[in-house]
């Protein structure tokens, strides 16, 4: 067994708001600069890996729990793009069963069969539904799993609210040796002013937005074919973004503890943007009239 | 402005509402109402929890308990689902379809009740969706949801017996029939002596004139009495607490009166009041009055024989004594004490954690215990808190009299002194018929206490 | 695979060793064939290869078990200057009243004062299951501390703070550091394994994790570990005739005696079920050897395990000598039991090893065994060592067992498993089915005493006891006489206790 430590990563974010996406771009990029890469989809959906492997859904962690007795994890874990390993936690249909539970059981599986040593990692990306619900939902950022949190978020407030809903999670479990917060990775970053709510959101948080990456046309291209960017444009503009932000996520040794906003200052900050974001929409409603 | 539909309260949560850690635990989990289902003849309860959740309450309340044993249909013979992984991250209704389709085919009983642990509740099976199916094709099941964080099996007999009343005895419009009495008293299994209690208690009932829906145990007729419940022409809730919920839930679905005693009667001060009490509500009081005289002469003759003893006993009898049941026998066993044994009350504690609302009334019952004794009752249920309680009370300079359960075992050699087991866990009784209240009951549990004491240096 | 301790949570017993609960396919040959020994491939097969012939079975009608929390608790309880915090709703600490009647009467047998045994439960409430019980599991800890100033405390979880993710291995360790005694999770929840053995494992990793010494200073070269449940000593003398001394583990000892297990020269166990896992992992981690042999039942079993120790602590002459007394002393009186027991039928039915033991004992006694009964199966135990093939010595060594069936403590196929071989008497071990066969007018002998029929003089123990229990035939030839089962007549004219599972299947 190597000496090395694999280096465990959790990125959270609000359904929908390109977290898979994101992600999947992160582990292709590091397998493209030669690393040896698991990505870990923690959502009962299971598509967190899809494309990386040509749109394919894989059979989840839990799926062979249900079927089987006992489960072999390496019956989950299927090869995608660049020889990145990719596992799905799986979970319940909506409405039944525990969800949590089960990112529990399939993350216990794998650290049992002690998956990552033999499979001798460079790093584990895990890519969690965000917004920490319940126990379950926060395994990957308790002692021992992984060491830096980063969050995807656009400008919209829902997502931001669940930004800091991970950061809340992050100050219980900072104190116990948890996983500490790297930063925020700002999407669908298209205009200046979704970038100054960002900021701002980043600087109140006491946190750092790790790379802007903008909304792109070349993205859905590539998810339509099944792929990542990395993989279906590799020369892209976006493409770089995506290897820029993985650079600095491999880069990225000193995590915080970040300051989440407690209810009333979140609701004052979000009102204080809505105010001027009313004034912009009046302002070029007023110049479209002048005009 | 935000404005509730009720104000919050203010006040710092009571005593009843909070809960701390147990050591040496006196009840069982909500789901241990699966005994109260298989209290009654020829009822059958099917368990949906994980693999141990049925073993541990049987367990506790048929074997370390009075070995009284599971019943026909109770303890190993109950039916469970045993969750596992997949039931708590997939759901577990369909095992629990499957379960109660092979339960049919196996198991022949007059009514089956689905009871719940903490997996399905926390996890959100719908089992009403799922029993519902089976009532909709006629098969004699109803559930309950009895998850072991909703509380103790106290208030899991309680939601069980709603279960039964609401899903299987079902609606009516019919007469009401004079002197027939639903009785809600103890706390089947639970009281280690529930068997020969209710059996005199209905003797006592049916002394007075009275036909009793027993509804539990060997001397009830099983679920034809479940039926005839709404026929009742009153319910009798026979304890401090246990079936008030039950009885106004009755009340209000067929507009049935209950009558409230919180005192078991223990000895014949006791019976004779709150018979007289019964027979007057029932409207038979002429016919009370015989079965009454009939009983004392009975008692005293023997009270007699015993003051032989009592008076001239020379080697120490207790002065004083301490109680760790739940409300209902710590109650009717002080009283008795006090009353007619002419003991001192040095320690009395309630420990089957009553519901806030019915606190108060019940520390009143403690403060009246005899016209000259009054006693301060204490709800404690961790017993190392408990023992600490008892170990600081006086005994004067006698031995101590510990009306309690096997876990005061050490407790009473450090204080030198008699232990009488009525409380859960009693492992060290094996209890079948025997009783302690009523007339008869006071009777044997007299005689237990001073064969106790009398043995004590043997 | 090999043990890994660096994770908090034991891996199941299925995982591990692919343990089955359900399986009727006929003989005892059978299933030994079937399961990983008798294709020699030892351990290292890596997981899913391991048991992988065996087929199991699946009933959809299930009576109520035991779980991995309960053996939790019974281990961790009768460690006696521990205490254990349950960390749970209340209902899962109502095992404790029967719990300590174990615990007392254990004491009792032992020559110990007789006591009660210590565990508080968290008393986890609706409130907790929203909000987490976490600071409650703290407050207990530093309570339980408190009240009886332990060496170390045991936290057993439950399936309620499995569910809710509770995180039960930081607030252990915040109270370690903050209390300076170990504070040992042991992650127990129920749903996570189908058979309660996994408990043994659970408690055996917590142990090995943060009692038993990393570094012994010294090895005590006459120190042997015994892994045993509750029951009379009857290792202290034995080994003292061999110039030993036992470490007896987990019931009834100290903190102190587990620390220096890592010190032992041996490690030992009259059940594999049960010791498995320690054993192994002692071998594995800290280099104590693991004594390869049969169970020490019936005169061969006894003889080789005996010897198996004299060679691992080098002590083989006194040993020789032993057993040839032993021997000396113990067959007469064996020979005459044969005589008393001639023609007598019986069946077993308890937890696998154990089972397999006590077969070996009843037919050293000339019992015919046509039937048994294993709570579950282990196609291997966590060594993988050939000589502790249990259910393969049997065979080899007393024949085949006819009926030899795998299924977890159902009182409904009780009834037609005894319909199968119709026996004289029945030898159990746990609770729950002896009842039924009472009702058939079959008496029981309950092996309450686990060191009971073990070692020779366990071979007189359990003719005596059986004459003893034959006497009770009456009691239960009346009680079936007059008493009903709660099956249909469709069920109770069923031969095939599985029947169920197979039309499952099928």
């Amino acid at each position: 067994m190597s000496a090395k430590k694999t280096k465990q990563i959790a990125i959270y974010g609000k359904g929908g708001i390109g977290k898979s996406t994101t992600t999947s771009n992160i582990s292709a990029a590091l397998a493209d600069a030669g690393y040896k890469v698991m990505q870990f989809g923690c959502d009962p959906k299971a598509d967190s890996t899809n494309t990386l492997r040509g749109g394919e859904y894989i059979p989840s962690v839990l799926d062979l729990l249900s079927e089987k007795r006992r489960v072999d994890a390496h019956e989950a874990i299927f090869l995608g793009f660049g020889g990145i390993y990719c596992v799905e936690a799986g979970g319940p249909a909506p409405g039944v069963g525990c969800a949590g539970r089960g990112i529990i059981t399939a993350v216990e599986l794998l650290k049992q069969q002690r998956i990552f040593e033999e499979l001798d990692l460079d790093y584990v990306i895990y890519d969690v539904l965000g917004d920490v619900v319940c126990g379950g939902f926060a395994v990957p950022i308790r002692e021992g799993i992984a060491e830096h949190v980063f969050t995807v978020s656009s400008a919209d407030f829902m997502a931001i609210y669940a930004a800091n809903n991970l950061f809340k999670g992050i100050e219980k479990y900072s104190n116990s040796g948890g996983a500490l917060l790297g930063g925020i990775i700002a999407n669908s970053m298209n205009t200046d002013f979704h970038r100054e709510i960002i900021d701002d959101f980043a600087a109140r948080t006491k946190t750092q937005i790790v790379q802007y990456v903008p909304r792109s046309l070349t993205v859905t291209q590539a998810e339509l074919q099944g792929k990542t960017t990395i993989e279906a444009a590799p020369d892209s503009a976006q493409a770089d973004v995506y290897r820029a932000l993985a650079k600095r996520i491999a880069e990225h040794t000193d995590s915080k503890v970040p300051t989440a906003l407690n209810p009333k200052e979140l609701r004052e900050w979000s009102a204080g943007w809505a105010d001027q974001l009313i004034e912009i929409e009046r302002a070029s409603e007023r110049a479209r009239v002048a005009a | 402005m935000v404005v509730a539909l009720k104000e919050r309260g203010d006040g710092l949560p009571g005593a009843a509402e909070q809960s701390g850690p147990i050591e040496q635990l006196r009840y069982a989990c909500s789901m241990g109402a699966m005994q109260t289902a298989a209290a009654i003849p020829r009822v059958i309860p099917i368990t949906h929890c994980g693999p141990g959740c049925s073993d541990k309450q049987h367990n506790a309340l048929t074997a370390a308990n009075g070995y009284q044993g599971g019943g026909w249909g109770g303890g190993g013979v109950a039916p469970s689902s045993n969750a596992t992984q997949r039931e708590v991250i997939f759901g577990g209704t369909d095992r629990l379809e499957e379960l109660i389709e092979a339960t049919l085919k196996i198991l022949d009983a007059d009514l089956f009740v689905v009871v719940t642990g903490c997996i399905p509740d926390l996890v959100g099976d719908d089992v009403g969706s799922v029993v519902r199916g089976f009532q909709s094709r006629g098969a004699p099941v109803v559930y309950a949801e009895t998850g072991g964080f909703r509380g103790n099996n106290f208030t899991g007999h309680e939601i069980v017996a709603r279960a039964i009343i609401d899903q299987f005895v079902g609606a009516y419009d019919g007469e009401r029939e004079p002197g027939l009495v639903n009785l809600w008293s103890l706390l089947p299994y639970q009281n280690t002596f529930w068997r020969g209690d209710l059996g005199e208690i209905k003797r006592l009932l049916e002394g007075i004139g009275l036909r009793v829906n027993l509804l539990f145990g060997p001397d009830s007729g099983g679920i034809a009495e479940w039926k005839a419940i709404p026929r009742a022409q009153f319910n009798l809730v026979l304890s401090p607490w246990l079936g008030l919920e039950t009885a106004a839930h009755l009340q209000e679905k067929y507009g049935q009166p209950f009558l409230h005693i919180p005192l078991i009667p223990v000895g014949a001060k006791a019976a004779g009041e709150v018979l007289r009490e019964i027979a007057a509500f029932a409207g038979v009081s002429e016919r009370a009055e015989a079965f009454i005289a009939a009983e004392e002469r009975t008692y005293y003759t023997y009270i007699e024989a015993f003051s032989e003893f009592y008076s001239q006993y020379r080697w120490g009898l207790p002065a004083r004594f301490a109680i760790a049941a739940d409300a209902a026998y710590a109650l009717a066993l002080s009283k008795f004490a006090v009353r007619q044994l002419g003991l001192l009350p040095a320690r009395l504690i309630v420990t089957d954690n009553p519901p806030g609302e019915y606190r108060d009334a019940i520390a009143a019952e403690f403060r009246a215990l005899d016209h000259d004794t009054e006693g301060t009752v204490e709800f404690l249920e961790d017993s190392y808190l408990i023992h600490q309680q008892i170990r600081s009370a006086a005994f004067g300079h006698k031995p101590p009299l510990i009306l309690g359960s096997t876990w005061e075992r050490d407790l009473a050699k450090e204080l030198k002194g008699v232990l009488m087991e009525i409380a859960f866990p009693a492992s060290y009784e094996v209890v079948l018929t025997r009783s302690n209240v009523g007339y008869r009951g006071a009777i044997t549990l007299l005689e237990r206490i001073y064969s106790t004491t009398v043995s004590r240096t043997a | 695979m090999a043990i890994n301790l660096r994770t908090a949570a034991v891996e199941t017993r299925e995982q591990r060793l692919g343990t089955i609960t359900a399986w009727d396919e006929g003989t005892a040959a059978k299933l030994a064939e079937q399961s990983e020994y008798s294709r020699g491939c030892g351990a290292g097969c890596g997981v899913g290869n391991k048991g992988s012939k065996l087929c199991e079975l699946e009933s959809p009608f299930t009576q109520g078990g035991s779980c991995a929390e309960q053996v939790v608790q019974g281990q961790a309880s009768g460690i006696l200057d521990a205490v254990l915090v349950q960390h749970s709703p209340i209902g899962c600490a109502a095992n404790q009243p029967m719990n300590n009647t174990n615990f007392r009467n254990t004491l009792a047998r032992r020559g110990m004062a007789v006591r009660n045994s210590l565990a508080l439960s968290t008393n986890l409430t609706e409130r907790d299951m929203v909000y987490g019980g976490v600071e409650k599991l703290q407050e207990t800890i530093r309570e339980a501390y408190r009240r009886h100033n332990p060496k170390a405390v045991f936290i057993a979880t439950s399936c309620a703070t499995g569910i809710i993710g509770d995180d039960v291995e930081t607030a252990a360790r915040e109270v370690q550091e903050e209390i300076g005694i170990p504070v040992v999770p042991v992650f127990c929840e129920g749903f996570k394994s189908k058979h309660w053995s996994t408990g043994f494992d659970a408690i055996q990793h917590g142990v090995l994790r943060q009692i038993v010494k990393k570094n012994p200073g010294k090895k005590q070269e006459d120190l042997v570990n015994i892994i045993i449940l509750s029951g009379t000593d009857v290792y202290t003398p034995m080994l003292a005739e061999l110039g030993l001394r036992a470490n007896l583990v987990l019931n009834l000892a100290t903190i102190e005696q587990l620390e220096q297990m890592s010190e032992a020269a041996a490690s030992v166990s009259f059940c594999y079920t049960l010791a498995s896992y320690f054993t192994a992992a002692l071998e594995q981690e800290f280099g104590v050897p693991e004594i390869k042999a049969p169970q020490p039942y019936g005169f061969a079993g006894t003889d080789a395990w005996l010897r198996a120790i004299a060679r691992a602590t080098n002590r083989e002459e006194v040993t020789e000598a032993y057993i040839a007394r032993e021997h000396a002393r113990v067959r007469p009186i064996v020979e005459e039991l044969r005589e008393q027991l001639k023609g007598l039928t019986g069946y077993v039915a308890m937890g696998a090893s154990f089972a397999h033991g006590v077969v070996v004992v009843l037919r050293e006694l000339g019992i015919d065994v046509p039937g048994t009964l294993v709570f579950h199966h282990d196609p291997v135990y966590d060594s993988g060592a050939p000589e502790r093939d249990t259910l393969g010595h049997l065979v080899e060594e007393t024949g085949d067992v006819e009926n030899f069936t795998v299924g977890i403590r159902q009182h409904y196929q009780f009834y037609n498993l005894l319909q199968r071989v119709n026996p004289d008497f029945i030898v159990i071990r746990h609770g729950g089915l002896s009842p039924l066969a009472s009702r058939l007018g079959k008496p029981s002998l309950q092996l309450g005493d686990a060191s009971f029929p073990l070692g020779y003089q366990g071979i007189i123990n359990l003719g005596a006891e059986i004459l003893a229990v034959l006497g009770q035939k009456k009691f239960h030839e009346d009680l079936a006489a007059h008493s009903s089962l709660p099956y249909r007549r469709s069920w109770l004219d069923e031969k095939d206790p599985f029947a169920l599972a197979r039309a499952a299947v099928a």
